[in-house]
């Protein structure tokens, strides 16, 4: 195939993702209930779109399958087949083999089997009493010829209004032959109805094209031209009567007539060979011209209706510039001059915007530069006098960036719903695999993610499902005898909170087993046998390197490995996993991750003489602590009375190892909150509250626990952001090593 | 001057394959992705030939059909329909709304450079 | 060993000193080379990683070369400088006593990697001689022995050890 045709079909090949996910969410709505003309309509037009276009790129197998789903598709569209379950669950499983044949189309996988799926659409076709499409070679056998699928497709032959392909020869674009006396030959007569010149038809450029196929108009019968006073613009009166060379192929004749309307006359006979003949004696009258009226034949009038005025020879000197123009057209897609490059990054189409492709890349390029933009303010910020930097223009400025960043930033964000669309497949899979009941629950699909982070969690969601379906599940009889429902349940749920995103993988199997935990991590030597874990220690255990508590390597999620790439994928991206398990009840697998360069509202804060950012979001309140306010509850911990309430003191000797023996009075202490708790951070002044760029601190390095990223300060100078979770978490927890998981 | 001609089709690869194969075959071509867009597309243009899908979001291929029939400067414009439906109904359907020809999908460039000159001057 | 001209070269090194050794590295690998400016130091890191940097609005780690090859730190002075390199699309500097030269070599030149006591031999990927200009101009026909240092055995973002 041509670069050209390459580049065409990779879009097309786009589609089909779109489309494929078009289909199931419609078929997922019909499964749970909603059967409206709408929702099946959206599944028909994208197996539709599918089947076209596999067919013009060659794809047999794939069109063959497609048009076997579509027809069924099109008998629930139109209210002939009821939707049951049982077709709506032969529809999903034909779902599943339609995305397998797009997969061998795009040369990803190996041809499916998909002899199943087509007996099971071909019954539930003949339950209804349908009868097969006419022509379709698709047995229950599975491989459906290839090249017969073109024909079959446009099953009804030469029906008046159709069009059916047929070998064209472009020899056949010789100046037309002499009938000659001892060949055979054809007789065309055409009388085209009232109807052929509706619809904006012209008989006349049928007869050109007789004419290029070698026929010659033997005569004209116009008497049935009316009276001027009679006669109807949009009436055809004229007979043609032409004779053609007996080797033009019948068929090519008859196309020539495929777009006729059914009430004209057509006659084409055939002439054997005849004793010498000459050629059959026409009434030699041209359609337009003021001789003498032929033999019988009523006074016409000169006025020239037809739209197109013709002699015979303004006729053949017509018909020599097509052959021209023809012979001149290469008749196969020539590489046009460049399509422009469209790659990656659809935008997902809304309902009422038109949308268009746009390169990655310069979203990327944008958003930096937008970064940039928020830095340049900052520092120019901090060159103003401070009487300056109350004049309009800054704060304007300042505005107006922040909505642009807030656009550039919305034009990356897709909704999450796009890394979400495997699981279904995948636990369909599952749960034929595992023979256990799996059921799927889905929200907050809707939640905006950076594309970049879409493309990043697929593989790491995909080690949690398959972790919860095969360890975390319970089987069904073991799920009964615990008095729980047959059959599992998984829960995928996305949610934003501030600047992170919370995905979790929860599902209701037996839990954790922590004793088997511990000791497998003895076993491996991942700890010591008389180390002292909480329960939240041991789960995260299984995120070790080199961890596995499969008795068996299951062809599903290997040896559960699985789980320490996931974590170190997730750190990659900014972020971490939380596990959070209730023995018998079931196990939940939280993601979290930042949104991509977001802007932070900070405090930036003095410690041990470094600068630190502190998320704004974050931070309850700031005290000057008087005396005794601080207390020491251990040689390790100290506490703030906060009006009655002790919240726990932390220095950054404890968390950073810097050094900091500056008395606690004489400092500030920062309280901020997470979703855990509170903790009170000693620091030694607070210089500034703005917005920072957060920049990553694992593009160049790798994730560190207990940060959030960078940023780079007005003065070029750089400030950590402290994360606030891990801080929190690290209450009471230190290690030497640092923060734990 | 070489005619021109508008093709509507919700699938962005089904433009682009008709305009590859059309160009060639030295016409011009605008293109429009459903059947309102078409609409509009036909009052900027005014081609000399309009083709369309039939199954498309918003307008379908029916209804755009019946919509440029409606107008009168229109009526002499040659309409084909080209999809890969081919039933009777359909075909008839076409007909009674307007279209002058239907060519069904896939198609090979030279029969529809041969039906685009039945219909089309 | 034959000294080389520069035209007869297929690939070009930076070389630079770092204590008594000579090292290089493939110039294309190279993205700046900076003054010593006092990195903002990380938490809970090796002690080689001094911390990071500004890099034209980039934050980069910068990386006592010396102590990742578990010398002693490097004393600073003013030629001290820092080069930024690239390993697989991740930019790290390095601290590094003094650049010395870019240098054209072949290939064909290049010997495999010593066995050097005193440094972790998967960091050194080649051995090579080159003739060094002194001060006055001339050449030393015996030229130096630049150790080659593998970047990618460098790079900072392999998954550490929680023992390190």
């Amino acid at each position: 195939m041509s670069d050209e045709l390459d580049e065409i079909q990779a879009i097309f090949f786009e589609e089909c993702t779109e489309g494929l996910t078009t289909a199931e969410q419609g078929l997922s709505a019909m499964q749970a209930g909603d059967v409206s003309a709408e929702t099946i309509a959206g599944v028909f037009r994208a197996v539709h779109s599918i089947k076209g276009g596999a067919g013009a790129f060659g794809h047999a197998d794939l069109t063959a399958f497609a048009h076997k789903f579509e027809n069924v598709l099109d008998e629930v569209r139109a209210g002939k087949i009821v939707p049951t379950p049982g077709v709506i669950k032969v529809m999903l499983s034909s779902f599943d083999v339609l995305s397998d044949h797009v997969e061998t189309a795009k040369g990803l996988a190996p041809r499916p089997n998909d002899a199943a799926a087509l007996a099971a659409l071909e019954k539930v076709l003949a339950d209804k009493g349908v009868a097969e499409d006419g022509g379709a070679a698709a047995p229950a056998a599975p491989a459906p010829a290839p090249a017969p699928v073109v024909e079959a497709a446009a099953a009804p032959a030469e029906d008046e209004f159709g069009f059916t392909p047929v070998a064209f020869s472009l020899d056949d674009f010789d100046a037309p032959s002499e009938p000659t006396a001892s060949a055979a030959s054809w007789t065309i007569r055409f009388k085209p109805s009232r109807a052929a010149l509706a619809n904006a038809g012209e008989p006349l450029l049928i007869i050109r094209e007789l004419e290029t196929l070698g026929a010659t108009i033997e005569s004209v019968d116009v008497s049935d031209v009316p009276g001027l006073r009679d006669l109807d613009p949009e009436n055809a009166y004229f007979t043609w009567t032409l004779s053609m060379p007996g080797d033009v192929p019948e068929n090519d004749i008859t196309d020539c007539f495929d777009f006729v309307a059914p009430d004209s006359v057509i006659e084409v006979t055939r002439n054997e060979v005849e004793a010498p003949a000459p050629a059959p004696a026409p009434i030699p009258v041209p359609v337009i011209e003021a001789t003498p009226a032929p033999e019988g034949a009523p006074e016409i009038d000169l006025i020239p209706f037809v739209p197109v005025t013709a002699t015979i020879e303004d006729l053949t000197a017509q018909v020599q510039q097509v052959v021209a123009d023809l012979a001149a057209t290469p008749m196969t897609p020539t590489p046009a001059p460049a399509v422009p490059t469209e790659s990656a990054a659809p935008k997902p189409a809304s309902e009422a915007s038109q949308t268009i492709r746009v390169d990655l890349s310069k979203l990327d390029l944008l958003l930096n530069l937008v970064g940039e933009l928020v830095i340049r303010n900052s520092i120019l910020a901090d060159r103003l006098s401070p009487a300056d930097r109350q004049r309009v223009e800054l704060p304007e400025l300042a505005r107006l960036t922040r909505q642009i960043q807030d656009n550039v930033m919305s034009l990356r964000a897709q909704p999450i719903k796009q890394a979400f669309s495997r699981v279904p497949r995948m636990l369909r899979d599952l749960s034929v695999e595992t023979g256990k009941q799996i059921e799927l629950e889905t929200t907050g699909e809707t939640t905006e993610v950076d594309k970049g982070v879409i493309e990043k969690i697929g593989d790491p969601l995909t080690h949690m499902i398959r972790n919860a379906a095969d360890h975390g599940l319970e089987s069904t009889e073991e799920r009964i005898a615990a008095g729980k429902s047959p059959a599992g349940t998984i829960k995928l749920s996305a949610e934003q909170k501030g600047a992170r995103i919370f995905v979790r993988v929860q599902d209701n199997g037996r839990g954790i087993n922590r004793e088997r935990v511990k000791a497998k991590a003895i076993e491996k030597g991942i700890i010591s046998a008389d180390a002292v874990l909480s329960n939240e220690e041991i789960d995260q255990l299984i995120c070790a390197p080199g961890f596995s508590t499969a008795e068996k390597i299951s062809n599903i999620s290997g040896r559960g490995v699985g789980m320490d790439v996931v974590r170190s994928n997730v750190e990659a991206l900014g972020g971490r996993v939380e596990i959070h398990s209730v023995p018998g009840e079931g196990t939940t697998f939280t993601m979290i991750l930042p949104l991509t360069l977001a802007i932070l509202d900070g405090m930036i804060v003095r410690l041990a003489n470094q600068r630190f950012v502190l998320p704004l979001a974050h931070v309850l309140e700031t005290v000057q602590p008087e005396e005794g306010q601080v207390k020491r509850t251990s040689p390790d911990s100290e506490v703030i009375d906060m009006r009655g309430e002790y919240v726990p003191v932390k220095r950054a000797t404890e968390i950073f190892g810097l050094n900091d023996d500056r008395p606690v009075e004489d400092s500030l202490v920062v309280i901020v909150e997470s979703e855990h708790g509170k903790v009170g951070l000693v620091v030694d002044t607070i210089d500034d509250r703005r917005e920072v760029v957060i920049k990553s601190l694992d593009q160049n390095l790798h994730p560190i626990r207990g940060l959030g990223g960078a940023t780079i300060l007005g003065d070029g100078s750089i400030a950590l952001i402290l994360d606030i979770e891990a801080l929190v978490a690290s209450t009471n927890r230190y290690t030497p090593k640092g923060l734990a998981a | 001057m070489s005619k021109l001609i508008l093709t509507v089709d919700d699938s962005a690869s089904m433009r682009m394959l008709l305009k590859t194969s059309l160009t060639a075959q030295g016409y011009r071509i605008e293109s429009a992705n459903d059947g309102q867009h078409g609409l509009e597309r036909m009052h900027e243009v005014k081609p000399d030939l309009l083709i369309t899908d039939i199954n498309m979001p918003k307008m379908d291929g029916f209804e755009l059909i019946e919509a440029v029939r409606a107008e009168g400067q229109f009526r002499g414009t040659p309409i084909l329909v080209l999809s890969t439906e081919f039933s009777d109904e359909k075909k008839q359907r076409a007909r009674s709304v307007g279209a002058t020809g239907w060519i069904t999908k896939p198609f090979e460039a030279t029969k529809l450079g041969a039906a685009i000159r039945r219909v089309c001057p | 060993m034959t000294t080389k001209t520069e035209t007869a070269s297929d690939c070009k090194i930076v070389t630079f000193t770092l204590g008594k050794q000579t090292f290089g590295i493939d110039m294309g690998a190279l993205i700046e080379i900076r003054e010593w400016d006092e990195p903002t130091p990380l938490p809970n890191v090796p002690t080689f990683i001094k911390g990071v940097s500004n890099l034209r609005g980039n934050v980069i780690p910068v990386v006592g070369l010396a102590e990742r090859l578990g010398w002693e730190p490097s004393v600073l002075h003013a030629r001290s400088c820092i080069l930024v390199v690239n390993i697989s699309g991740k930019q790290a500097g390095f601290l590094v006593d003094e650049v010395n030269d870019i240098v054209g070599i072949t290939r064909s030149e290049i010997q495999p990697a010593p066995e050097v006591e005193t440094i972790e031999s998967s960091v050194i990927s080649g051995l090579v001689r080159i003739s060094t200009r002194a001060k006055d101009g001339t050449r030393d026909e015996n030229g130096t022995m630049v150790l080659l240092l593998d970047l990618e055995a460098l790079s900072l973002t392999k998954h550490l050890d929680m023992a390190a």
